[in-house]
């Protein structure tokens, strides 16, 4: 009876024998993969950890740190906060630009963006509801609105200083809407920010508007229908439909704008100049914290202070979206 | 009552299509305005009330540009600095994007939510940081140095991810049954099927690098280095030409290529950008 | 009685196509008027023009004693549930059964008695606190009869509201709309559909549309015995009526149709209106419940090849061929021991006959 033994012992060794084989074939081809993942990814993450995470940590060490490129890193614990502290107090008590220039920024920012950001979502908003109206020829509308969006703020701001000049096109426009009203954007202090502020929004309103409009466009015919058969006449639409399903969109465009506002750069630097311009009027955070780090030579502060800014942009659009999605209706 | 009817019908509509064109008018004049003057003399272009059509009609601003040296300089940095991000992102984006796509490995889904968390930090925490790293490196005043920041877009890797979750499976399955290990599979099949994501990488790429400023102005020292919208800005302040004609025409010129692309791709463009807000 | 809805020759055109071919229409008050008929065939586009969310090319529409041509749907005091509902998705059950009395200004006390009332009155009062993505699709239909209901309106118009739901609900709901419009609330509806099952069961009156056009108008039991035509008649009735066409032959005083390789007796009292028709190509037509089938050859039987056979359970569709590429349907009750190929004799019933001139597709008789 020796054969039919040796049968089955064949049999079941070839049997295990293919289900290691297999399971090697498996865990090989498993790990196999894994690893070709990690290998493609690999450049694309370690750049990007490196010139984001790692500098934004280093960033937050250095803010700690006097230091002025060349010699060593002195630990100075909270002194560039202080520093940074200090031209805010003196600003807010009514110092000049000079000697409160991150105060001057601040303010400069904050006014500027409480004008550009409702405006320019608010004018996208409306442009949209028009350009939804069923009317022939919107990809016209689409293309020259979104068209000052894919030029370069820097190159737009040079066309603007030049519409913006005293005898400019721009005030040769509002001679027909306010006579007498000319002045002189560039070089009058008070007027500066607002010069600024209407490249920004004739900049971002069109991209926003085209955002707007496909968000719009994606509302179903027939819940407006209902609604014209509820009695809802087309602002009454506009109002208790059209604006409440948007909100998504909303919070999109409301957050982009305050992150890129706050953070502005390229227009200030052209328009008003490094320095900020007539009476710093064109100073902003950003204008400070390059010229801190590259002109005062101080990368401790400038780090500190766009601590700063990184905790104003989070905040504002915390509080923001927290507060939008909470409003009635 | 049906002339009522018809005549609030018809005057709404030309009221939509005078606010929608007065706007539209007001978002292209700037472009037309400098486009004209680029034609103009300085004299005649600062003129009020403003002119319309150049008399003379000279093309000495386009002329003072180009015998600037720096000035075709500056466009070949340009054109080679956006050269080497497209290229970088397209290559290393499609890789990665197709590896968070379609491929396990450990930490996968950890690693793209920290990518994409990176968009969130606003770039003037990073700047001052990478620019001593960059030092270090001593590749300061150096267009790869520059180019490194921006080498691989965590939004163009967002975007080869979403489009390689759109391919069906059974594309990568059919490869892998006839024995493609997986990189292969990411260069005969991933790379060839990505050709539509890949062009939408390489047009927002380029736009971004052609037209970005504060790197390369963080970046970048000499003047024979700089990017056009540096070197512009950098002309208009030092009052290269004592004229403002010119640093029209250079606007024009740093603008064109933009615009030529926009034009001819707007549909697609446009689309994309809107896609992309919809997952904000 | 003087009409709610009436529609004088109605067109509508969609640039080169014409949706809505002169239409002409009386609805009563208090009616439950359905508009059936396939897809495309410009029912659904009736509905809205009496909504106003369309304007007619030509022709009057009266809402009572108004003219509404011109009159805008925010004020034609109409009210409609759509086929996807249409739920405003951003407001509760309760802002959306309520939307309807604050555009009419009403104060807030009275809108919450009355949005609670219907509520109560449709079984949902439950789910006021909650969002339309988070109901089912019956229950989202409730809400928007809901809706439509809350301030009673002059008419009230349905566009195929059961298509999304599962076949059992469909059921029960046919039922619930037909008691609560009708019945409860006696309000003037215009229900559009395509399931000839819905028609009959839920209509007062019935019309039958094809490509644009009213092919007839009447109640549920003369649409079906009273076909006017071959669209009509084809369309009603499931499965649909047998079409058998030929030639009428006249042969010594009887009359023959000639269809396929049968010749097939006219009944006796048809003779008199077919006569003229001598010669020319007609069609009879047969309903299959209305056909006899007998495994032996009988007297007054013709033959046939069976090729298809269906048992559905309580009764058994018999599909069989009389030559070329005839293919007819009889219904039998319970099983019959047949196979493919085989050959059967019918019969029909020969009071429940119907003649169509086939040129015209209008019924001889």
């Amino acid at each position: 009876m020796a054969k039919p033994n040796n049968k089955t012992n064949f049999f079941s060794h070839i049997n295990s024998f293919f289900k290691q084989k297999y399971n090697q074939l498996m865990t090989m081809k498993r790990s196999r993969e894994a690893l070709s993942g990690l290998l493609l990814v690999s450049i694309a993450v370690a750049f990007n950890m490196f010139f984001g995470y790692f500098a934004a940590l280093f960033a937050v060490y250095l803010s700690f740190f006097k230091w002025d490129y060349l010699g060593p890193m002195q630990f100075a614990g909270l002194y560039n906060y202080q520093v940074l502290f200090n031209d805010l107090v003196r600003g807010f008590n009514g110092a000049p630009y000079f000697l409160a220039p991150f105060f001057t920024g601040l303010r400069n920012i904050l006014l500027y963006t409480a004008i550009v950001v409702p405006t320019q979502t608010i004018l996208a908003m409306i442009l949209a509801a028009f350009a939804n109206q069923k009317i022939k020829g919107v990809q016209f509308y689409k293309v020259s609105y979104f068209l000052p969006a894919v030029t370069c703020p820097v190159i737009v701001s040079l066309i603007f200083i030049w519409l913006f000049m005293k005898y400019g096109f721009i005030n040769y426009i509002f001679q027909f809407i306010a006579p007498g009203f000319a002045p002189d954007w560039i070089n009058d202090k008070n007027y500066l920010l607002y010069a600024i502020a209407i490249v920004a929004i004739w900049g971002t309103s069109g991209h926003f508007m085209v955002s707007f409009l496909a968000a719009m466009q994606s509302i179903p015919r027939d819940i407006y229908e209902a609604a014209m058969l509820d009695g809802a006449g087309s602002i009454r639409r506009f109002i208790y439909i059209t604006v409440p399903m948007l909100k998504p969109m909303i919070i999109y465009v409301v957050v982009m704008g305050l992150i890129g506002t706050l953070q502005m750069f390229d227009l200030a630097w052209v328009m008003a100049g490094p320095s900020g311009g007539p009476g710093g009027s064109g100073y902003t955070m950003a204008l400070d914290i390059y010229r801190e780090a590259f002109i005062n030579l101080r990368p401790g502060v400038a780090a500190a202070k766009s601590m700063f800014l990184f905790s104003l942009i989070f905040i504002s659009t915390y509080i923001f979206q927290r507060k939008f999605k909470v409003m009635p209706r | 009552m049906r002339i009522k009817f018809k005549l609030s019908r018809i005057l709404w509509i030309a009221f939509v299509y005078l606010v929608l064109s007065i706007f539209a008018l007001v978002y292209l004049t700037p472009f037309i305005r400098s486009f004209i003057a680029s034609f103009m003399t300085w004299e005649q272009a600062s003129r009020f009330p403003p002119e319309w059509i150049p008399s003379p009609f000279t093309f000495e601003n386009y002329l003072k540009l180009f015998r600037l040296e720096l000035f075709t300089r500056w466009i070949l940095n340009s054109a080679l600095y956006a050269g080497i991000i497209v290229v970088g992102n397209i290559l290393f984006a499609s890789m990665a994007g197709y590896a968070f796509a379609r491929l396990r490995f450990p930490g996968r889904d950890a690693l793209f939510s920290a990518l994409l968390a990176l968009l969130m930090i606003p770039v003037f925490v990073t700047i001052v940081p990478n620019y001593i790293i960059v030092y270090r490196l001593g590749l300061i005043d150096n267009l790869f140095g520059l180019a490194l920041l921006s080498l691989v877009n965590a939004a163009s890797i967002f975007l080869m991810r979403q489009y390689y979750l759109s391919l069906p499976q059974e594309v990568f399955d059919a490869a892998r049954l006839d024995g493609c290990g997986p990189i292969k599979a990411f260069f005969y099949i991933a790379l060839p099927l990505g050709k539509p994501a890949i062009g939408a990488v390489a047009v927002y790429q380029f736009l971004g690098a052609w037209n970005a400023f504060l790197g390369p102005l963080v970046f970048l020292r000499t003047p024979e280095n700089f990017t056009l919208p540096v070197g512009l800005s950098f002309a208009f302040q030092r009052s290269m030409w004592t004229e403002y004609t010119p640093i029209i025409a250079g606007s024009l010129v740093a603008a064109a290529p933009t615009i030529l692309l926009f034009i001819v791709l707007n549909k697609y463009l446009i689309r994309g950008i809107v896609i992309s807000a919809g997952k904000g | 009685m003087m009409a709610k809805v009436v529609l004088k020759n109605v067109t509508k055109k969609f640039g080169k196509v014409v949706a809505v071919n002169r239409v002409s229409l009386e609805v009563e008050d208090g009616e439950f008027f359905v508009l059936l008929g396939p897809s495309g065939c410009g029912k659904s586009t009736t509905l809205r023009l009496i909504a106003g969310l369309e304007e007619p090319d030509e022709g009057e529409i009266w809402i009572g004693d108004r003219l509404v041509n011109y009159v805008d749907p925010v004020k034609r005091n109409v009210a409609m549930v759509f086929q996807s509902y249409a739920l405003y998705p951003h407001m509760t059950v309760y802002q959306n059964i309520e939307f309807p009395l604050k555009m009419a200004g009403a104060p807030i006390n009275e809108r919450r008695k009355r949005v609670v009332e219907v509520a109560r009155f449709l079984g949902i009062e439950d789910l006021l606190n909650r969002y339309p993505k988070q109901l089912s699709g019956g229950q989202q239909q409730r809400v928007a009869v809901a809706r439509a209901i809350v301030r009673s309106p002059e008419v009230f118009l349905l566009d195929e509201p059961l298509s999304n739901l599962d076949a059992k609900l469909r059921v029960k709901m046919r039922f619930e709309l037909r008691k609560l419009l009708h019945d409860e609330l006696g309000i003037t509806t215009v229900y559009v559909t395509h399931d000839q099952v819905e028609a009959m069961t839920m209509a007062d009156k019935i019309a039958v549309m094809n490509k644009g056009r009213v092919m007839q108008v009447g109640r549920p039991i003369d649409v079906f015995e009273r076909p006017r035509n071959m669209f009509v008649a084809g369309f009603i009735g499931v499965p649909p009526m047998n079409f058998m066409e030929g030639t009428l032959i006249a042969k010594e005083d009887k009359l023959f149709l000639e269809t396929g390789d049968v010749k097939i007796i006219v009944p006796e009292k048809y003779i008199d209106s077919l006569k003229p028709y001598v010669g020319k190509d007609i069609a009879m037509g047969i309903r299959p419940q209305d056909i006899i089938i007998d495994t032996r050859p009988s007297h007054g039987y013709y033959e046939a090849i069976v090729i298809g056979y269906e048992p559905l359970g309580l009764e058994s569709y018999i599909h069989f061929s009389i030559g070329g590429n005839t293919d007819y349907v009889a219904v039998v009750k319970g099983r019959l021991n047949i196979n493919l190929g085989e050959r059967i004799y019918w019969a029909f019933n020969k009071d429940r006959v119907y003649f169509f001139d086939k040129k015209t597709r209008q019924a001889i008789a």
